[in-house]
């Protein structure tokens, strides 16, 4: 495993101290050889073609940008050309391989950038586990027996293990944030709109996003910034690029209004994820005890949401083969194919009051803080966690903090505490709509300070 | 009880859930296997619970607005 960052290997390759070849031949071997059992394809042929075409750039003194040669993987419910969008389940198996890439996986090839595989995923991202059926569980790089979080499991297990510095994962209550927290690495859920999905397989469209992973703060920066511009084909119309990464220094300096969200946001929550929660809000000195009303009501709106979309959206195959499905994630989407459809329209009609509280808010802030998850990463295969004196389904709770805030499609970057040998912990940095440069600050500040830090799992330490 | 009526939905007692599991199965044509029966209901159990905490927030005769972050 490398650990090498996004920046590292782009002035690895500029100073002809590595090949786009030898980088991705690495990530491959690495890929095939993970432990983590995060990834469920790797791609060599078309890998090597991809770096060999970045080398003869590179010869012909074509400077393709920051990420030219940098290998990356997509959770697997992105299209890659000539695979079969899986989307962590059986059924999809049988169906045809896409025609094109997704629009992200295009927008980072074209940067350059090497795609050696596809990565583990709850079925159809419905869950926060990535316990797996049919592909088995993803691994905590910082403790094989513990779970890596989800939906997107496996793209933030492949950064933590040091396989490739930068993966791509979906997040629709919390599928970004709950693994970059739980596996201690940067994970960043736009903005709603933000970044084209287009060529990504749907689970709630309403609530979807796409974002990166990565093991720094300036190279989620660079990820983002190569992810964003318009495209027709989503009904979102992501607007123009706004890119941050040439004013990462003046970001860093930023003056922050920060405010730590209270109540719900910290109930149940164990108590080194409150100690997390402390240590950065000293660090960017910010009013404690900050109340978002309505936080509750947001999840279960988001919660009811998702299993009303998510069952009609399978409605077909449910009827036609439910026992395919993974169970935990089948009889959840049966349960939301059953509700009353003045369910998902209640929870919608609900929406634009939670966006206005949280307007509300932003008048006397910049940014928010809360934690990632209520605690570190479980045991694989644990059922259940007491949550404020209740015993509730860790599958169904670890979204507690994060689906009020995808709920009306804030911005956050999910960023790792810095405190080595210790199982990590995530803090969720949270911007009003379309002001990503906000949590940007936040994260650069923090990083250049030593509060936040992904750090390699002690197996891997040199 | 209809499947559209949301008020009756959030009334169900644990006691009924797995009737009107059956109804609505029947209504929309979805059939739920055996084995997933009781998985269903516990989900929908919870579901009734959830939609407790937001249905009753919002007017239900306003309309749904195209939602913008």
């Amino acid at each position: 495993m490398s650990f090498d960052t996004v920046q590292s290997l782009g002035r690895a390759l500029r100073e002809g101290r590595a090949t786009a070849r030898q980088i991705a031949q690495r990530a491959l071997a690495d890929a095939r050889a993970e432990p983590f059992n995060a990834f469920t394809a790797v791609f060599e042929a078309e890998a090597l073609r991809q770096a060999d075409a970045v080398d003869a750039a590179f010869a012909a003194g074509v400077d393709l940008g920051p990420l030219a040669g940098v290998p990356f993987a997509v959770k697997n419910l992105f299209d890659v050309a000539g695979h079969v969008t899986l989307a962590g389940s059986k059924i999809r198996r049988d169906a045809a391989p896409a025609t094109a890439d997704a629009t992200a996986v295009a927008k980072l090839k074209a940067a350059g950038a090497v795609l050696v595989g596809a990565l583990n995923m709850d079925e159809f991202a419905y869950g926060f586990v990535t316990e797996n059926a049919h592909d088995g569980p993803a691994r905590n790089p910082h403790d094989l027996a513990r779970i890596a979080g989800g939906s997107s499991g496996g793209s933030a297990a492949a950064v933590s293990g040091g396989i490739t510095p930068l993966t791509l994962g979906s997040d629709t209550n919390g599928s970004i944030r709950i693994p970059a927290g739980l596996c201690g690495v940067f994970g960043m859920k736009p903005t709603l709109g933000r970044l084209s999905r287009a060529g990504t397989f749907p689970f709630v469209h309403s609530l979807d996003h796409i974002g990166p992973f990565t093991r720094t703060a300036a190279d989620l920066a660079v990820a983002y910034d190569a992810l964003q511009g318009p495209d027709p084909c989503d009904e979102l119309s992501p607007p123009a690029a706004d890119p941050l990464s040439g004013r990462l220094d003046m970001l860093a300096e930023q003056g922050l209004r920060v405010g730590v969200l209270g109540g719900w946001f910290q109930q149940g929550a164990f108590p080194e994820v409150v100690e997390a929660l402390e240590i950065v809000a000293d660090a960017l000195q910010a009013r404690r005890d900050v109340e978002l009303p309505g936080a509750q009501a947001a999840r279960a709106a988001a919660f009811a949401m998702s299993a009303s979309e998510g069952g009609h959206l399978h409605f077909d195959d449910l009827a036609a083969r439910a026992l395919d499905y993974d169970p935990a994630v089948r009889d959840r989407l049966l349960a939301g194919a059953l509700l009353p459809d003045e369910v998902a329209q209640a929870a919608r009609r609900y929406r634009p009051v939670f966006r206005d509280a949280a307007r509300k808010l932003f008048e006397d802030f910049d940014l928010l803080l809360a934690p990632v998850a209520p605690c570190p990463a479980p045991p694989i295969g644990q059922a259940t966690m007491e949550l404020a004196g209740a015993q509730v389904s860790v599958r169904k709770t670890l979204g507690a903090y994060t689906q009020p805030i995808s709920y009306i499609g804030l911005p956050v970057i999910a960023a790792p505490l810095n405190r080595p040998g210790k199982p990590p912990v995530g803090v969720q940095l949270i911007a009003p709509a379309w002001r990503e440069d906000l949590a940007f600050a936040a994260a650069l500040r923090l990083e250049r300070a030593g509060v936040i830090a992904a750090h390699r799992p002690p197996e891997f330490r040199s | 009880m209809s499947g559209g009526d949301l008020s009756a939905f959030q009334n169900l007692t644990d006691a009924k859930v797995a009737a009107y599991l059956d109804r609505r199965s029947a209504e929309l044509g979805l059939p739920v296997p055996e084995s997933c029966r009781a998985g269903v209901a516990e989900n929908l159990a919870l579901l009734r619970d959830q939609t407790t905490l937001f249905a009753g927030l919002t007017d239900p005769s306003s309309a749904t607005e195209a939602f913008e972050p």
